[in-house]
């Protein structure tokens, strides 16, 4: 169960005497013996500890499959359109689980007198994941939102468990052994197999979306268009853990176990109830005219002139209950646990609704211009405030309408410019405005707390609404390049943009003296600016062969301009222990931290040199990295300042596709994303254990070559001035790696054998063959330069690769068939 | 364009402007999942909810997201790893370095150097970034002894529009004494621990619930006073209490106040009489803990010649003497907390929320390891606590200062009925949060031994021993002063471990000074390289007052007539 006396070679302690190697021989199942220079790393294994490959243990092939049937069809005045669809993922995680959504959906349209048309949508769906609670399985608060994936928190464990351990082993119990630890390795270890053991879930959630709209054109100045659409699902996550009293294991590590609110080891059952309801009505008039032919105006104005109504209520509930301590025997129900409690009775009620009027006006194919405006309440502000007024326009012209006959329009027939401004509000979530307390228990009474924490920082009456505002030009044109079946024509565009966004709303510290250390506030400003290129091009175009080339370019950059009261705002990643700090003037999304000494003569911020001067002899520089020749650890300064910005210079895609006759598709996209930055923090935490692979490579210190492991975990433990761990896991440049890539991202080929042998039964008899991701060109060490593990679509929280899942390389083969 | 057609513009034009008008009333929506001070904290029961939130949650427990989960698990833990009671081996909140010694000196004279200075590790990592990181050690005790502070603000502010079940003069004159007790707690827990701090007793525009703040640091003596000032302001409201008030009114009234969870064993409900034992016994330990009472080396007195602190005098000694006279008394209901069996509904985990918690397990994986020196106090004299909670099942080598041969046994080994010093199971385990009768009674025992009275202390220490189940022999009559403080310094550490205590014992003792001042803890045991050292020398060379964190001295930098914010012995 576990491995008692690993040791390294040599001691560890700190040296004995000032200047002299430390340490005893004899072993230490001390971890900071691997700083000890004397051991090293690269003597070949000859033990009889087995290694074992934690990755192929865990990620196994996932299997999907995808069933659609539509059937369609329809008259002059109405027309029909029924899919049922169904898609089954097993996940490559241990193959825990699977993931199934049914999809059925409905949409019919119906003309009831001239101008006056129907069309009602309805979608059914059902969805179903039996995946483990922390590999991917469902549950937790806000989960019902829709806006987080599944826990995959087993994760981190495995990747800290020692290669000498064997995942899939069972303990002389018949159990799985939850934690796998040898004296000082992989203490932070947790086996997914026990989880797969113990932990199941169960989500079952049923969307049924109800769309109807209305349209009547009354003549051909005016039309009413109404939209309305109900939204209902429903979700229940259910989370069993089993009693786990009898793992051997468990027990020893007085008690290690898994569970949420559970205190020992005898299981739970959480239960996760999510509601969400969405009504949404749009109501929009529409005037248009062409003033020259309706009305015999001298000069080619048309008009159109829209007023609108928004109406959207919002309903979020969420109501989640566990019962703690199971027995070892059914029935596993909440009725017969030990305890039972609520932990969250919550609903939220949101409410927005605005006007808006556009007022667009075209002179003749020669330009345009378009102005209007939006004005909004919000329940978040309640019944007294007034409402929040945006503008908006923009403006083209086409250059190519005034040299369309001539020499000109030959070559370039179309050019286009165009530039946009508006301005939108986004509301503070619903309840951040009013001062309340947080609601919880102590032993058999409610409680209330006044809200301290970061998560639950102070409400503020006082927050307005943030404003983002953009603006945009560019142009777009078709360039008639050679005659016959190659290049015929280029189409392009290009964009560039600035957005900036005012009052941000974000949490940021308060004084600790104040009690209140954490308030949401309209926090900081934050201004960011891009272009966008875009190239299409039928590269050849004949009878048989038809082939496409499309490219996409885009670079941006995004930066703090403003923080109120000016101090920094310092972020929790959800990533870890990864330092990001968000500071005016600097890129959103920028990692702070130690950077790795290069040269004796390098100096801290106040100019001080971090080797005093006459001690250069007791340094070196090894792979570039300043080196204490007596510890062999690589040095650090010990001031935090900005050592990486994930945002890459740019990205690109490259789309091709071919066709071949009626029956042969063929189609790939490359990216290739240039200049982006992962802290890989994964990376870190191996180096705690010294159980990443870089603790082979060998570096030449005292003229002796060595995989010296001083020198390889001094990168996770050092700064400079310290020794033994003080600088343990603190960001460091060292983990900051380049994230650029290239990628096939998706490659698809169709074959259609009702064409090639005409088979006059079917329209279609298409088998398609999908990959995606099969081929990735990278410097990157983790396992994948696509990821990030911050708080899901957060503009501030990237670029730190820690513990999540990469992304799936997968295989798909289909078969259309249409009757 | 037809007539009717005008009318049906008309009508949707209205509907279009009287739209907005007809859902005003709907834009009006509270939050109806979480309490507010207007809409809850009206009656006695919300009120209670409140204060309960305010003191055992905000103060002790919430935000807790690092290593354990309560303020007896890491702030605390800083306290014992620095006493050298136990040991760690992980990152997290730099535990493991941050109560490293400077130097060891071995029995054979042999000296191991620690290349990272405690104050060093501490003050690089005093800014927002590395407390943002868990790094800052400076955070913790300063950021959960405000918290508690203005949760009693927040509730001394709402006392009188309450609507109280019994009497209200005496209801809230309870709620007060409770509320200026906690102030004074947490303004001890300030003014012991930092070089100064800052007097926030402002809470009047409670609409934020943030106290109002100035930027004065005020030296640390300052901060003392305004603990006792507290603590002497909770005595004569209970007083009053007591000779005017109605006393079912205070009993069912402070009977609400502490958690039901928390009124087992010694905690639970007290009169107005014991309630000031209670105090009396913290105002003993606010005079003790912040003055010298030098023991180095087996030399009571010795000076220790750079310090914030002035060594005691013997008017501090008689005054000790007398608040422990009129302290806690064997038999007192104190302040505790426990934890319950779901994680949901408690102030802390039994398996992780406290240091005893995090130290009962095996040695080679407990995230603190008990130390050799803690045990050596109890393993010489054959003291029956040693058996029943010490064992060699696990043993934990780092070949510094942390290298220990024993396993603390979560729930005891069952040897014999003495005292447990950890238990894991939910419920079982007390954590003593302020005084007791211990602490008090060794506080006497100190008070009379350095008063002259050798034979009376002594008699305190083995009133301990008997009430905690040492089995020892009494210690007898006719002690030297250093004898006797042998004794009781090794009392103090084993009965009152694991309390938040032990560290500034190290230090008024001058142990955690170093050596070249008249520091150093000498003749300990030292487990190196598989030797056993029993003469071992320790220089600790640890910051005495903490500076003040960076999560405070940014966001509300000192006025110029400010105290440091730094110690400058350092």
């Amino acid at each position: 169960m576990a491995i008692e006396d690993i040791a390294y070679q040599f001691g560890g302690g700190p040296p004995v005497s000032a200047g002299t190697p430390q340490g005893t021989v004899g072993g230490s199942n001390f971890r900071y013996a691997a700083l000890d220079p004397r051991n090293t790393n690269h003597t070949p294994y000859n033990g009889n500890l087995k290694y074992y490959d934690h990755f192929k243990q865990v990620f196994k092939t996932g299997y999907t499959t995808n069933n659609s049937l539509n059937f369609s069809g329809g008259g002059d005045k109405n027309d029909f359109s029924v899919t049922i669809s169904d898609n089954k993922t097993l996940s490559p995680v241990l193959q825990n689980g699977t993931l199934e959504r049914t999809n059925l959906s409905v949409n019919l349209g119906f003309e009831l007198f001239k101008g006056f048309k129907i069309r009602s949508i309805t979608q059914a769906i059902y969805t179903s994941n039996n995946m483990v609670p922390g590999l991917g399985g469902a549950g937790g608060f806000d989960f019902g939102r829709g806006q987080s994936i599944g826990s995959i928190g087993a994760v981190y464990g495995f990747l800290n468990t020692s290669p000498f351990f064997d995942l899939t082993r069972k303990d002389a119990d018949g159990n799985y052994p939850l934690y796998q630890t040898a004296d000082f390795l992989s203490v932070n270890s947790a086996n997914p197999y026990y989880y797969k053991q113990y932990a199941s879930g169960k989500d079952d959630k049923i969307d049924v979306l109800q769309n109807f709209e209305a349209d009547y054109t009354i003549n051909k100045f005016f039309e009413l268009n109404a939209k309305y659409g109900l939204n209902y699902r429903n979700e229940t996550a259910r989370q069993t853990y089993a009693n786990q009293s009898q793992n051997l294991n468990s027990n020893v590590y007085a008690p290690n176990y898994i569970g949420v609110y559970a205190s020992e080891n005898t299981g739970e059952i959480v239960n996760y109830q999510y509601n969400n309801t969405f009504h949404n009505l749009l109501a929009n008039g529409y005037f248009r005219s062409d003033l020259k032919e309706d009305f015999n105006f001298s000069l080619p104005i048309s008009v159109s002139t829209q007023v609108g109504f928004d109406y959207r209520k919002r309903i979020y509930k969420e109501y989640d209950s566990y019962g703690a301590g199971l027995g070892l025997y059914p029935p596993v129900r909440v009725t017969n646990t030990a305890t039972q409690a609520v932990v969250r009775d919550y609903v939220e009620p949101f409410i927005t609704y605005g006007y808006l009027v556009n007022q667009k006006i075209n002179y003749g194919d020669y330009g345009g211009l378009t102005a209007g405006f939006r004005s909004d309440w919000s329940s978040a502000f309640g019944r007294g405030s007034t409402p929040f007024t945006f503008p908006h326009a923009d403006v083209f012209l086409s250059l190519s309408t005034f040299w369309k006959d001539g020499k000109l329009g030959e070559t370039l027939p179309y050019f286009k410019i165009r530039a946009a401004y508006g301005q939108a509000g986004i509301q503070p979530n619903a309840f951040d405005r009013f001062s309340t307390l947080d609601p919880g228990n102590l032993g058999n009474r409610a409680i209330y707390s006044i809200p301290t924490t970061f998560s639950s920082p102070l409400q503020n009456p006082n927050l307005k609404v943030e404003v983002s505002t953009e603006k945009e030009g560019g142009f777009d044109f078709t360039i008639n390049a050679l005659k016959g079946d190659w290049l015929r024509s280029i189409n392009g565009s290009f964009t560039y943009w600035t957005r900036h966004s005012d009052n941000v709303i974000y949490t940021v510290n308060l004084p600790l003296s104040t009690g209140t250390p954490n308030q949401l506030t309209n926090a900081m400003g934050m201004g960011s600016d891009g272009f966008q290129f875009s190239l299409n091009m039928p590269v050849y175009t004949s009878n048989t062969l038809k082939w496409d080339f499309t490219t996409n370019f885009g670079h941006q950059y995004s930066k703090i301009t403003t923080i109120s009261g000016g101090a920094d705002i310092i972020l929790t990643s959800s990533a870890g222990s990864t330092s990001l700090v968000l500071t005016p003037g600097r890129a959103i999304g920028q990692v702070y931290g130690y950077k790795t000494l290069r040269s004796v003569t390098d100096t801290d911020q106040n100019g001080n040199r971090y080797v005093t001067p006459g001690n250069e002899s007791n340094y070196a520089i090894v792979e570039g990295r300043l080196t204490d020749l007596t510890t062999y650890q690589m040095q650090f300064a010990n001031q935090q300042v900005p050592v990486m910005q994930p945002n890459p210079d740019f990205n690109m895609a490259f789309i091709n596709s071919l066709g071949f006759k009626d029956y042969l598709t063929f189609t790939f996209q490359f990216d290739w994303i240039k200049g982006s930055h992962l802290y890989n923090q994964t990376k870190e935490w191996m180096y705690r254990d010294g159980i990443s692979g870089d603790f082979d490579k060998k570096v030449t210190i005292n003229g002796t070559t060595a995989a010296y492991t001083a020198y390889r975990i001094s990168a996770y433990y050092n700064l400079f001035g310290t020794l033994f761990g003080p600088g343990n896991n603190s960001t460091k440049d060292y983990f900051v790696e380049d994230a650029s890539f290239v990628r096939l991202r998706n490659v698809t080929v169709g074959f259609d054998f009702a064409k090639v042998f005409k088979i006059n039964s079917l329209k279609k008899l298409q088998i398609v063959f999908t990959g995606r991701n099969l081929w990735t060109k990278t410097k990157y060490s983790g396992y994948d330069p696509e990821v990030s593990s911050g708080t899901v679509n957060s503009s501030f929280d990237r670029g730190v690769d820690h513990s999540t899942l990469p992304n799936i390389k997968s295989y798909q083969v289909g078969l259309n068939i249409g009757f | 364009m037809k007539k009717g057609n005008i009318k049906l513009y008309g009508l949707i034009a209205a509907v279009m402007l009287l739209g907005p008008m007809g859902c005003k009333e709907e834009l009006n929506l509270d939050n109806p999942n979480a309490p507010t001070l207007a809409g809850s904290v009206v009656d006695e029961s919300g009120f209670v909810s409140f204060i309960q939130g305010g003191i055992y949650n905000v103060g002790f427990s919430r935000g807790a997201d690092w290593l354990g989960d309560s303020y007896f698990s890491l702030p605390w833990g800083y306290h014992e790893l620095m006493a050298d009671n136990i040991g760690a081996s992980a990152s997290n909140n730099q535990i493991t370095n941050i109560a490293q010694p400077l130097s060891i000196t071995l029995d054979d004279a042999s000296v191991l150097n620690n290349p990272a200075k405690q104050v060093d590790i501490i003050r690089v990592y005093n800014s927002r970034a590395a407390s943002g990181a868990g790094n800052n050690l400076l955070y913790y005790q300063w950021g959960n002894m405000y918290a508690l502070n203005n949760a009693c603000n927040q509730i001394l502010a709402n006392t009188d529009h309450i609507q109280y079940n019994m009497d209200k003069a005496t209801s809230i004159a309870t709620i007060q004494a409770f509320c200026y007790w906690w102030k004074g707690y947490a303004y001890a827990g300030i003014g012991s621990l930092y070089v100064s701090g800052i007097i926030a007793d402002d809470a009047s525009p409670s609409v934020t619930a943030s106290t109002k703040i100035t930027n004065d640091y005020v030296d640390k003596s300052a901060i003392i006073a305004r603990s006792n000032y507290y603590f002497n302001l909770a005595i004569t409201t209970l007083q009053t209490i007591k000779a005017s008030m109605d006393l079912p009114t205070y009993n069912s009234v402070l009977g609400e106040l502490i958690p039901s969870i928390c009124q087992v064993g010694n905690g639970g409900v007290m009169d107005p009489d014991m309630f000031i034992r209670n105090i009396n016994t913290m105002l003993a330990r606010n005079i003790l803990v912040n003055k010298l009472s030098t023991f180095v080396n087996g030399v009571p007195g010795s000076p220790i010649t750079k310090s914030l602190m002035t060594p005691m005098q013997s008017a501090d000694w008689a005054s000790i003497l007398t608040l422990t006279t009129n302290g806690v008394q064997q038999g007192d209901k104190i302040f505790t907390a426990r934890s319950t069996a779901i994680s949901s509904n408690t102030i802390f985990t039994a398996t992780s929320g406290n240091v005893a918690a995090q130290t009962a397990a095996k040695a080679s994986s407990s995230t603190f390891k008990i130390s050799e020196r803690f045990l050596s106090y109890l393993s010489s004299r054959g003291d029956a606590r040693f058996v029943n909670n010490f064992n060699t099942s696990s043993a934990y080598t780092d070949n510094y200062a942390y290298t220990t041969r024993y396993t603390m046994v979560n729930g005891g080994t069952g040897a014999n009925s003495s005292y447990v010093y950890g238990n894991r199971t939910p419920g079982a385990y007390e954590v003593v949060i302020a005084s007791s009768y211990e602490e008090n009674e060794l506080m006497k025992a100190e008070a009379n031994i350095q008063s002259g009275n050798i034979d009376l202390g002594v008699a305190s220490i083995d009133a301990v021993r008997t009430y905690m189940g040492a089995g020892l022999a009494p210690i007898g009559n006719g002690k030297t002063l250093a004898q006797a403080l042998t004794e009781l310094v090794s009392e103090r550490r084993v009965s009152l471990a694991f309390r938040g205590l032990s560290f500034y014992d190290n230090r008024r003792y001058g142990w955690s000074y170093d050596v070249s001042l008249g520091g150093g803890n000498y003749k300990q045991v030292v487990i190196h390289a598989g030797t056993v050292n029993t003469n071992a020398t320790i220089n600790y060379n640890f910051l005495d007052y903490w500076d003040i964190p960076a999560d405070e001295t940014v966001l509300n930098p000192p006025s110029a007539s400010s105290a440091p914010i730094t110690n400058p012995n350092y």
